[in-house]
């Protein structure tokens, strides 16, 4: 053990300028954190510099220190040196620990602290942030210090592997993954924790091979494979991520509580007007009721329809953001159908079928807007109310667990704020706090006491079937007389 | 066990390139072994396995008793490493480098470190990247020396070295390593066959001889003849004869089989109308520089 400290003096005498710099960049950024919640967008220029600037901070750290003993060469000295190679790992995790990890956590407590968040009920939100920060921020780096001989073919190596892996993303799978991150947000969370499992178990196998073996090209050939295994994480299917989602449900409950059925509108809601202006889309929009246990609220997360003619003729996407609304307590279905099947088979009747993906979320209680001093509010965070030039709340929270639903004379008005209700913190970033905003009805500013915020905890998540049986498309298209 | 170091069939390939082939050494205890060979012979290459450094393609090695794959932080406390392309952590002064090392050594002598300090006259507190090239060698030295080990290899140590730095890099080893088994690798001929025993010779991936330097000096001889008119070149020519010149009535050659009465015997036989015979005595670099314009195993 003392040799362990041993060599964590050397590395500590030998990298306080790395160690200074990245702290002095940690702390920047923890003060920019509380006062310009968004620095990376509206904030002055030095602190979108220190944003851009720590990350690479550590990364510059991280690598220094595996290469104060490289293992990639055979002109090393202290690979003839009785040099424990476990008392040199353990003399790097000490390392790390507490010019990293340790640092980092009194930054991000701070800002919790500062944000008028609780410290310590939040004690497993910062371990589970410490644990993403370890497995996306810190692993892979040292890893890919690990199999490089220095500082520049280290850094090639990380630019060429993101700028590779996102062309040829980008080359497969043209304006897909920008729709889906853009879109399919609620379950990021699942993408998030599994590259960074992948992440995390490669580059400790990466770096175990290299201190006991020192089997260069075969850890090169891992870390290859544990990159290209994170990138092919992120484009995990609906379905299969929906699925995780369900297992990850709160409660029990019956899924016969829960029912979609063709509406009574015969069709389309005349009061809508919205229409895809994508020329390679059909907006079609069906009346539809659910029903459910009073108390609840269903919240429409994925869609996955399927059109089949009788020719055979089929439209069946993988997944699909499904938009319902509610107007007046009348529901309705909104799809964007592909143009190319629609203008085949639009006349004829087209058995159309699909699964709904539903986060069912109990209605909790009825809470007053936030003032502009703001107030805790349980289950979600910290937040303050529009000020005079805006209408937006904003909430600051570690890890929410619920949605706020503006209500004007008890009736949802406006969209609530698209939070991701994760089990557990995923950002592998370096502030704490997930920074929520929405708007508040115009109604607020004439009749403030008129409008209130309904907190909705989820308590299941569950996937409904429906059937609208042999319909004419045609009979659907928004838009149509 | 009658050696210390030893390498068994041992193989090597750098890409398609051998460079070890069939490689075998076996250095006494106690002696002080110069391994020799022109550049690129491999010599670099199978200290580095011996030392666990890169890993063999066949074969095996031992060091100490111990499988060179093997070698781990029990062993390298009883072995000595010094190599004149060793990268060494430039930002270290030479006392915080032996400072460093001292608490991996449990047998680290701090009373014979200040007496190679102070012999080899090292500034503790300068960097080793601003230390000359020799005395970057010297630190190596003394710290590979402190700790008193039973095995040292050097692979060479005295390359761009001027002749007083190198007498002192002698002196320093030969005054502390009592009882060490010294694996050396070096261009330094001259230098090695002022201390070495033992002597082995690389080339084309492996040793084309090893003994002791007592019996390679007996056995190599440079043969001068002469005749009283330009001698005919015979048949058949021993191949234990090396670089064979004739110019005017003088034929040279080296005998690397020489027998004080066998040789001038077999002489005679060759050329009885030799009318002198002369066999002189050879540096080891003569018998390098001979050895390796024939290429031929002796």
């Amino acid at each position: 053990m003392s040799r362990i400290f041993h060599i964590f003096r050397k590395d500590a005498i030998r990298l306080w300028p790395q160690a200074s710099v990245f702290l002095a960049l940690l702390a920047a950024n923890a003060w920019a954190d509380r006062k310009f919640p968004n620095a990376v967008h509206d904030g002055p220029f030095p602190l979108l510099l220190v944003a851009v600037l720590l990350p690479i901070a550590c990364s510059v750290l991280l690598i220094a220190l595996i290469h104060q003993e490289r293992l990639v060469g055979d002109r090393q000295y202290w690979l003839s040196r009785p040099i424990p190679r476990r008392e040199l790992v353990g003399a790097k995790i000490l390392f790390i620990v507490v010019f990293v990890n340790l640092p980092l956590l009194l930054s991000q407590g701070a800002v919790v602290v500062a944000a008028g968040l609780p410290l310590f009920p939040n004690w497993s939100n910062f371990l589970s942030m410490q644990l993403f920060f370890t497995a996306v921020d810190i692993l892979p780096v040292a890893a890919l210090a690990a199999v490089s001989k220095n500082m520049a073919p280290a850094v090639f190596v990380f630019l060429a592997t993101v700028g590779w892996m996102t062309g040829l993303a980008a080359l497969l799978w043209p304006g897909e993954i920008a729709l889906r991150l853009a879109t399919d947000t609620s379950l990021v969370w699942i993408e998030v924790s599994l590259a960074a499992a992948a992440l995390a178990t490669g580059s400790i196998a990466v770096l175990l091979l290299q201190y006991s073996r020192r089997a260069v090209m075969l850890s090169r050939a891992l870390l290859a494979g544990t990159l290209v295994l994170a990138a092919c994480s992120l484009l995990l299917p609906h379905s299969a991520k929906w699925a995780i989602q369900m297992k990850c449900s709160p409660q029990r409950v019956d899924p016969k509580d829960f029912r979609i059925s063709a509406g009574h509108g015969g069709g389309r809601m005349r009061e809508q007007t919205r229409s895809t202006t994508d020329d390679t889309a059909v907006s079609l929009e069906f009346s539809i009721q659910i029903d459910h246990p009073p108390g609840v609220t269903m919240y429409a997360e994925g869609f996955r329809p399927i059109a089949e003619a009788p020719s055979g003729d089929s439209w069946q996407p993988a997944w699909a953001l499904a938009a319902i609304q509610s107007v007046k307590g009348v529901s309705s279905l909104l799809v964007d159908v592909d143009r190319e099947f629609y203008n085949r088979g639009k006349d004829t009747p087209v058995h159309f079928y699909g699964t709904i993906d539903f986060t069912v979320l109990s209605d909790g209680q009825m809470i007053p807007v936030p003032g502009r001093r703001g107030v805790n509010v349980p289950d979600i965070g910290w937040c303050i109310g529009p000020p005079e030039d805006s209408s937006q709340v904003w909430c600051d929270a570690t890890l929410p667990k619920a949605r706020l639903l503006p209500v004007v004379a008890g009736e949802p008005s406006g969209g609530d704020y698209s939070a991701v209700l994760a089990p557990y913190p995923y950002s592998a970033g370096y502030s704490p706090l997930q920074s929520l905003a929405f708007s508040v009805p115009p109604k607020f500013f004439v009749h403030a006491d008129e409008v209130r915020l309904l907190v909705q905890k989820p308590i299941a998540y569950i996937q409904r079937s429906f059937d609208f049986g042999n319909i004419m498309l045609a009979d659907y298209e928004v838009g149509h007389p | 066990m009658s050696y210390a170091i030893g390498a068994f069939s041992l193989t090597k390939r750098f890409h398609r390139t051998p460079v070890l082939d069939g490689f075998h050494l076996e250095v006494p205890e106690g002696s002080i072994y110069a391994l020799t060979g022109r550049n690129g012979a491999g010599k670099t290459t199978a200290i580095k396995i011996l030392m666990n450094i890169l890993t063999p393609g066949g074969g095996r090695c031992e060091v100490l008793g111990a499988d060179s794959r093997r070698l781990g932080p029990t062993e390298l406390t009883q072995i000595g490493y010094v190599s004149e392309n060793q990268e060494m952590p430039g930002w270290m002064t030479v006392g915080f480098y032996l400072e460093f090392l001292r608490p991996f050594y449990p047998k680290w002598d701090t009373a014979l470190e200040n007496e190679l300090v102070a012999q080899f006259q090292l500034p503790r507190n300068r960097k080793l990247a601003h230390l000359s090239r020799g005395m970057r060698m010297k630190a190596a030295l003394a710290s590979s020396l402190a700790y008193r080990p039973r095995a040292i290899i050097l692979d060479e140590p005295f390359t761009g070295l001027d002749a007083l730095v190198r007498d002192e890099l002698i002196e320093g080893l030969l005054a502390r390593a009592e009882n060490t088994t010294i694996l050396i690798s070096s261009h330094d001929l001259a230098e090695i066959e002022s201390f070495a025993s033992h002597v082995g010779y690389l080339e084309g991936g492996r040793l084309q001889f090893s003994e002791s330097l007592e019996s390679l000096s007996g056995r190599f001889r440079e043969v001068n003849l002469t005749f009283a008119t330009p001698p005919a070149a015979p048949d058949a020519w021993p191949s234990h004869w090396l670089g064979r010149e004739a110019a005017g009535n003088t034929l040279r050659f080296i005998e690397t089989q020489y027998h004080a009465e066998r040789t001038p015997a077999e002489i005679r036989r060759m050329f009885p109308e030799a009318q002198n015979i002369e066999a002189n005595g050879m540096t080891l670099r003569s018998i390098f520089l001979a050895l390796a314009k024939s290429g031929d195993a002796v």
